[in-house]
């Protein structure tokens, strides 16, 4: 099927009894721009280098463009990767590091200059065409990485945090400028990084990893309204989250016991009856009762008050729940919401914006295989 | 200015002076000792040889202090020149070949996990350490016609006559290769160690089998490293005249032969010197246009 570009089955990695890639599936569609996101150790990197030949798996196989090729060495595969570090060669200039690749495919020198051309007109490096690599600064030597994988055409474009190393302001402007370079080249991309501010603005898809497992799969807004597991919740954005039982569980929505408290979810999202999970809630999705008219359809719960702090355009309510849960509501200032410290506070939020979610390791339920 | 300011600049002047003082003892103190121990046993002696170069012999063999060229017109005899000609041959030979020796063994070690790393550095170092005369008395006595190879050779049955191993050029280039090898191996192996993993990657990435990886990537960037070893073989092979004389049986020669005779049986001094001053020569342009390529190499 010309669709998946890569498809992963059950493809597992260990090392020496640990575990850094546990049983994944995953397919990833010509022309996208997926992100493998996550904290050190979840083992995104070591699915990347899976994908372009550097580790062989443990078990499960690898499809590249239809040709299984998890045993396949890395010089034979359709992919090229961009390091983290770079990894240009320290001998070569500019010209010939991207040319390296081209030459070792023996094609004739005038398609070779012609490309080569082509790749250091597009980012933007004509005047350091003879310059050695030591001889740039990290920007530049970014792009070259960059350059000298895409002038080979290839099925995927393999990156390993390339952004990691530069400075803020760059990075955001490198950001886009991959962005752009991937719907404009169609070439299909897989991301990996740890920033998830990056991983939302640039990916088609995010695949949540965590622990060697996949946690979740999605675009953007997927994984921020409506998250899968405990940690994606936690780890995209910012969210509150209690603790529960499942009480009831029927075609509207699922309710659940929180210390006492009764609340529910209208999400499609089903657990059965008596499995441990935990509620979502989105800091901007909470009101306090005080303010709402009618609260009649809202979930409500008794807390705490702490305390207030102004970020200009936002006010951040830090409250706690009677058992020392900690709760974050923000508001916009519009107007001052003043409450004391200690004070007990009504806050309540809407049955459809909040969301159940479980804890992956805990729980085995037959989500997985859902992409 | 009234007076305290005054009193004030001259103190501070004192200080300084105090200070530079205090400064200059303390260097004196850190290098004096080797700098004496430099100038003393180095400086004075190159000093020396320079000056005996131009000096003459007397026919008893005494140096005569007049200022003379005959010790650089000896030079220009055939048979000199052959002598040099066929040295800078033979470490030639020696170099290469132990570059071809070192070049596995380094890189091997370089890839290699630590364990296995330290024991192969180990391995090469330890008879390193071992007196090098020692050593050539041993290769003397395996390749002798009563020695281990033969004495092998003969009891499986492959020879009828012991081989003449030793005495032999080949016994000669091999003992003077097995002498240089850890000087390549070192460099060698450091440079190949600096190598970044993620380079070797990038090269396989972009479609590098082992072949073209090796003489694309691995080798041009342990250039620095082999023209390292290549000073520290090619230089002293040509003075390693002991090693000629004892698997050579006095039949060969190479110009560190022809110099120590100069000092002691023939009584040449100055021409001794002269033959010293123009290696000494030959050197310093060998490890000239070393440092130049390493430089563009590194970089």
């Amino acid at each position: 099927m010309e669709e998946n570009m890569i498809q992963l089955s059950n493809v597992t990695k260990t090392f020496n009894n640990m575990t850094a890639v546990n049983s994944i599936n995953l397919t990833v569609k010509k022309g996208e721009f997926l992100t493998f996101l996550g904290p050190s150790g979840c083992g995104k990197t070591t699915t990347l280098r899976m994908i372009a030949g550097f580790e062989e798996p443990t078990s499960g196989t690898i499809e590249i463009a239809g040709k299984s090729c998890e045993k396949l060495p890395a010089n034979k595969r359709d992919v090229n990767t961009v390091f983290q570090n770079y990894a240009l060669f320290p001998h070569l200039s500019i010209w010939d590091n991207i040319a390296f690749g081209l030459k070792l495919k023996k094609l004739p020198k005038a398609e070779i200059k012609e490309k080569v051309e082509r790749m250091i007109t597009m980012i933007k490096l004509e005047e350091h065409l003879n310059k050695k690599p030591y001889q740039l600064s990290g920007g530049q030597k970014q792009r070259v990485a960059i350059a000298r994988s895409l002038v080979n055409e290839p099925k995927v474009l393999l990156l390993d945090e390339p952004l990691g190393a530069l400075d803020l302001k760059l990075r955001k402007e490198m950001q886009l400028e991959l962005k752009h370079l991937q719907s404009e080249l169609g070439i299909t991309f897989v991301y990996v990084t740890h920033d998830q501010e990056e991983a939302l603005t640039i990916s088609d898809r995010i695949v949540i990893m965590y622990n060697g497992n996949i946690e979740q799969i999605g675009n953007a807004e997927d994984i921020y309204e409506r998250p899968r597991t405990k940690f994606a919740a936690d780890f995209i954005g910012e969210t509150n989250l209690l603790c529960g039982k499942v009480v009831e569980s029927n075609l509207d929505s699922c309710k659940i016991d929180v210390n006492g408290t009764i609340v529910a979810s209208e999400g499609s999202r089903k657990y059965i009856k008596g499995s441990p999970v935990y509620m979502s809630i989105r800091p901007e999705n909470i009101h306090f009762a005080d303010s709402l008219e009618d609260a009649s359809d809202y979930n409500s719960l008794d807390v705490i008050y702490d305390e207030v702090i102004y970020i200009g355009n936002m006010r951040r309510h830090l409250l706690h729940t009677p058992n020392g849960d900690c709760i974050k509501v923000t508001r916009v200032s519009r107007k001052a919401e003043h409450f004391d410290r200690g004070q007990h506070v009504k806050i309540c939020w809407s049955k459809g914006r909040c969301i159940l979610v479980h804890n992956e390791s805990e729980v085995n339920l037959n989500e997985r295989g859902r992409n | 200015m009234n007076v305290e300011e005054i009193k004030g600049n001259q103190a501070e002047r004192r200080k300084e002076k105090k200070d530079q003082a205090g400064f200059w003892s303390s260097v004196l103190m850190t290098i004096g000792p080797m700098g004496l121990w430099t100038i003393l046993f180095f400086v004075f002696p190159f000093i020396y040889i320079i000056l005996v170069s131009f000096c003459t012999r007397d026919q008893f063999g005494n140096v005569v202090y007049e200022f003379s060229l005959a010790g650089y017109q000896m030079l220009t005899r055939q048979m000199y020149f052959t002598v040099i000609y066929q040295t800078i041959i033979r470490s030639a030979i020696v170099t290469f070949f132990v570059i071809l020796l070192a070049y596995p063994y380094a890189y091997l070690a370089s890839q290699a996990n630590k364990k296995i790393q330290s024991m192969m550095m180990i391995i090469i170092m330890v008879p390193f350490w071992t007196s090098s005369l020692l050593r050539v008395y041993a290769i003397m006595n395996i390749t002798s016609k009563n020695g281990m190879i033969n004495s092998l050779l003969m009891y499986a049955g492959i020879i009828k006559e012991p081989l003449q191993i030793l005495y032999t050029d080949a016994a000669v280039n091999f003992g003077m290769i097995y002498c240089a090898l850890p000087m390549m191996v070192m460099p060698l192996y450091t440079s190949l160690q600096k190598l970044d993993p993620s380079v070797l990657e990038a090269g396989r990435d972009l479609g590098a089998n082992s072949f073209e990886l090796f003489l694309k990537v691995i080798f041009p960037l342990s250039i620095p490293g082999i023209m390292g070893g290549v000073v520290l073989v090619f230089i002293p092979s040509m003075f390693n005249f002991f090693v000629v004389d004892a698997l050579g049986g006095g039949k060969l020669i190479i110009i560190g032969n022809v110099i120590s005779n100069q000092f002691s049986t023939t009584r040449n001094w100055p021409f001794g010197a002269a033959l010293s001053v123009v290696i000494m020569i030959l050197s310093t342009v060998i490890i000239y246009l070393n440092n130049r390529l390493s430089m563009k190499a590194e970089r």
